[in-house]
């Protein structure tokens, strides 16, 4: 199996190489600008001459192929990697800045260097990243199993949220002895029945109280829970 | 009449655009290489027109 791998893997580099080799070797691309050249046809491109950008392109398509040779190694596949190559030449056509005073092949290079090593980080990342319905297997009788069938909850947040239930209902019957304004209180402002909590202030406002009110009356159901709580713990 | 290798679109006297090696790119095209990022969704349709450049067999 793995000696299977290995073949394919370098076959498929040795056909890449190949690939390359004969782009560069049967001259069915054009040579590569002088610098006199490239200036002329930059010079041309100023002067508003659209067909001066063809030629500038063209002429750099070796470079693509170039660059492509350096990476090799990375297992991608060659194809993709000259495509994505002519994604950066033709980003690097449309961004040079010839008064930078750099040479649009050296500033082209990097462009599509850039551009493939941009590619190869997002497969990497895209690769790191798992599915929940990724397959991962199968089960006994052959049915294709993925993460999500094998995640579950963790015992100890299943038994928390019992405990918790549990409490909420022991809390419930306690604060159903109080009275109904000291019961509405605690309601409001602890959230519980919806959840949402609410400021003494705003409290006040509902019931149309003051604050200050509020405030006493929270107190008080606060101190006649503790001390039935603290009555059944000692019984 | 050359069309776009990337969208199809036909090749008009007002609009330019750019030919690599006798392969015609469509202006809408040839910006939307310049902004494309590597997670982009479309960035294998553009991948794939451009092969046409290279004369891969199966692109």
């Amino acid at each position: 199996m793995l000696s299977g791998l290995w073949t394919l893997t370098v076959v498929s580099l040795v056909n890449g190489l190949l690939l390359l080799v004969s782009y560069i070797a049967n001259n069915s691309f054009p040579q590569p600008l002088s610098e006199e050249e490239e200036v002329k046809y930059l010079r041309l491109l100023t002067g508003g001459d659209e067909k001066a950008r063809n030629v500038l392109a063209e002429r750099n398509l070796r470079l693509v192929a170039h660059v492509v040779k350096k990476f090799d190694s990375t297992g991608e596949d060659s194809e993709d990697l000259i495509s994505i190559g002519t994604i950066g030449l033709i980003k690097a056509i449309n961004t040079f800045n010839p008064g930078k005073g750099t040479r649009l092949a050296t500033y082209a290079a990097r462009c599509i260097e850039n551009e493939i090593l941009m590619h190869l980080r997002y497969i990497k990342k895209v690769k790191a990243e798992v599915s929940l319905y990724d397959p991962i297997g199968v089960d006994k009788e052959g049915n294709e199993i993925t993460l999500v069938d094998i995640l579950g909850t963790h015992p100890e947040v299943v038994a928390e949220t019992v405990e918790n239930r549990f409490e909420q209902k022991r809390l419930r019957e306690k604060v159903s002895r109080l009275t109904n304004r000291e019961k509405k209180v605690l309601e409001l402002r602890f959230g519980l029945e919806n959840g949402a909590r609410q400021t003494q202030r705003e409290i006040a406002r509902n019931l149309g109280i003051s604050r200050s009110y509020v405030s006493r009356i929270e107190k008080k159901a606060l101190n006649k829970l503790t001390r039935e709580f603290t009555s059944e713990s000692l019984q | 009449m050359p069309v776009c290798i990337i969208c199809g679109q036909m090749f008009k006297e007002n609009k330019q655009g750019l030919f690599i090696n006798g392969h015609y790119i469509c202006p809408e095209c040839e910006n939307g290489v310049v902004a494309l990022s590597a997670d982009d969704p479309g960035y294998n349709f553009y991948k794939m027109g451009l092969k046409k450049i290279w004369c891969f067999s199966n692109a």
